[in-house]
C-alpha cells in the first residue's frame, strides 16, 4: 500500500509539475498585477463583400492562418466586428460588407499573458476541440492536486520521525483555514 | 541536502494541505460550469432601506456612502454604474455573492438585492482571493494572506517535489516516464491553445 500510494504521488507530481508551475506562477501574476506587456499590431486585407461572420471567419482562418475561438460578434454601421481569442493574445476583425475591407487589430501578450489566459480557460464544452482538451487537462489536473494532498498526507503519516512537527502543521493548518473559511461564509 | 529539502516539502505541504483541496475543488467547480449568481435558481433577497444622497455628491461619493450605510461582509469598494433607468446602481461583490444596491432618488431610499452564491462558487471564489482585495473585513485579509503563502508554497513544492523525484528515482524508467509525458502534454497543450 505505502510503495502504491508513494509512486502514485510521484507519478502524479511529474506529470502535473508544469501544470501546476503555470497555475503557481500565473496566480503569482495576478494577485501582484505584474503588468503583462501587450503587442499591437494593425493591417487591412480584402475579401469578398456581403459575407457573413462565419464564411468569413473560416476564410480568414484559412487565408491569413488566424486560430482561436471565434466570439462577440456585433453590427457596426456598414458591416461588423467580431473577434479571434487564444491564450496568447486576441485579433479583432472589422469588416465593411459593402467594399469587403478586412481590418486586422491583433494583439500578443507574451508568456507571462498566455499563462494567465490559461490559467482561465477551463469547462469542457468550448467552441473548439483544442480548449476543451485543455478543459480536460483542467479537470485531470485539478483531481490530481487532491489525489497529490492525500497521499501526502498519508506518506507524511508512515514517517514516524516526523509526526510531532507535522502534526502541530497539519493542526495549524486546518484551525486556521477552517476557522477563516467559516468566518468568510457567515452571513 | 535531500533531508532538508524532504522536509521542506512535507512541511508545506502540511501548511498547505487545505488551501490544496479549495484550488483542486476549484478546478472541479468550474470544470462542472457550477452555475453562478445569476444562474443558480435560488430567488435574490429584497430589502428597502432609506438613504438620501448629498445633493453636491458624485455617483462614486455616493457608491461610498451607500457602503457605509450598508456595510455589506466582505465586500470591496462597489461598482457604481447608472441601469437603463438611469438609476445609480452599487454592486458590492463578495466571496459569499452580490449585494446590488439601485438608488431610488426620488423616494429617498434604497432597493437592495442579496445573491448569495452556492458553497461552490463560495469555493471558487475564495480560491482567487488575494491581498489586493479592497474589502477591509479582517477574515478576507487574513484568508488573503493564507493564499500569498500558499501561492508561492505551491511553486516551492512543486520545485522541491520534482528535484525528489528526480534525484531519488531517476533509475526508474516510469519516473522518465512520467516526466516526459507530463512535459510533453504540458507543452503540446500549451502550444495548441496558444
Amino acid at each position: 500500500m505505502y510503495r502504491l500510494l508513494r509512486n502514485t504521488h510521484l507519478v502524479l507530481g511529474l506529470l502535473l509539475f508544469w501544470v501546476v508551475l503555470m497555475y503557481g506562477v500565473s496566480a503569482a501574476q495576478m494577485a501582484h498585477r505584474v503588468r503583462i506587456e501587450q503587442v499591437v499590431t494593425e493591417r487591412d486585407v480584402s475579401a469578398a463583400a456581403g459575407l457573413e461572420a462565419r464564411p468569413l471567419a473560416n476564410l480568414l482562418m484559412e487565408r491569413e492562418g488566424l486560430g482561436g475561438e471565434m466570439s462577440a460578434v456585433t453590427s457596426r454601421p456598414g458591416g461588423y466586428r467580431f473577434q479571434f481569442t487564444r491564450a496568447g493574445g486576441n485579433t479583432v476583425i472589422q469588416y465593411d460588407s459593402a467594399t469587403g475591407k478586412v481590418h486586422f487589430r491583433e494583439t500578443q501578450t507574451g508568456m507571462l499573458g498566455v499563462l494567465n489566459r490559461l490559467h482561465h480557460f477551463h469547462g469542457l464544452h468550448n467552441h473548439t476541440g483544442r480548449r476543451n482538451a485543455w478543459g480536460w487537462l483542467v479537470l485531470f489536473a485539478s483531481l490530481g492536486l487532491l489525489a497529490l494532498g492525500a497521499t501526502g498526507i498519508y506518506l507524511w503519516f508512515k514517517l514516524h520521525t516526523e509526526r510531532v512537527a507535522g502534526s502541530l502543521l497539519l493542526a495549524a493548518n486546518l484551525v486556521v483555514s477552517v476557522a477563516l473559511l467559516i468566518a468568510l461564509r457567515a452571513a | 541536502m535531500k533531508f532538508w529539502v524532504r522536509r521542506i516539502h512535507i512541511y508545506l505541504g502540511l501548511f498547505n494541505f487545505t488551501l490544496l483541496c479549495v484550488f483542486g475543488l476549484a478546478g472541479l467547480v468550474v470544470t462542472a460550469e457550477a452555475p453562478d449568481i445569476f444562474r443558480g435558481g435560488s430567488v435574490p433577497v429584497v430589502a428597502s432601506v432609506p438613504f438620501q444622497a448629498p445633493g453636491a455628491a458624485s455617483d462614486k461619493e455616493v457608491g461610498a456612502l451607500i457602503g457605509q450605510t450598508l456595510q455589506p461582509r466582505h465586500a470591496g469598494k462597489p461598482n457604481v454604474r447608472r441601469n437603463e433607468n438611469r438609476q445609480l446602481v452599487a454592486d458590492f461583490y463578495s466571496v459569499n455573492g452580490l449585494v446590488r444596491a439601485t438608488l431610488l432618488e426620488n423616494e429617498g431610499r434604497l432597493n437592495v438585492e442579496t445573491r448569495r452564491n452556492s458553497i461552490w462558487r463560495f469555493i471558487d471564489n475564495a480560491h482567487a482571493t488575494t491581498p489586493q482585495e479592497s474589502a477591509s473585513s479582517w477574515a478576507v485579509n487574513a484568508w488573503a494572506w493564507y493564499i500569498e503563502i500558499s501561492i508561492w508554497s505551491l511553486l516551492l513544492m512543486s520545485l522541491s517535489g520534482i528535484w525528489l523525484g528526480l534525484t531519488t528515482r531517476w533509475p526508474y524508467w516510469w519516473t522518465k516516464a512520467a516526466l516526459a509525458t507530463g512535459t510533453t502534454m504540458f507543452f503540446v497543450f500549451y502550444w495548441a491553445v496558444k
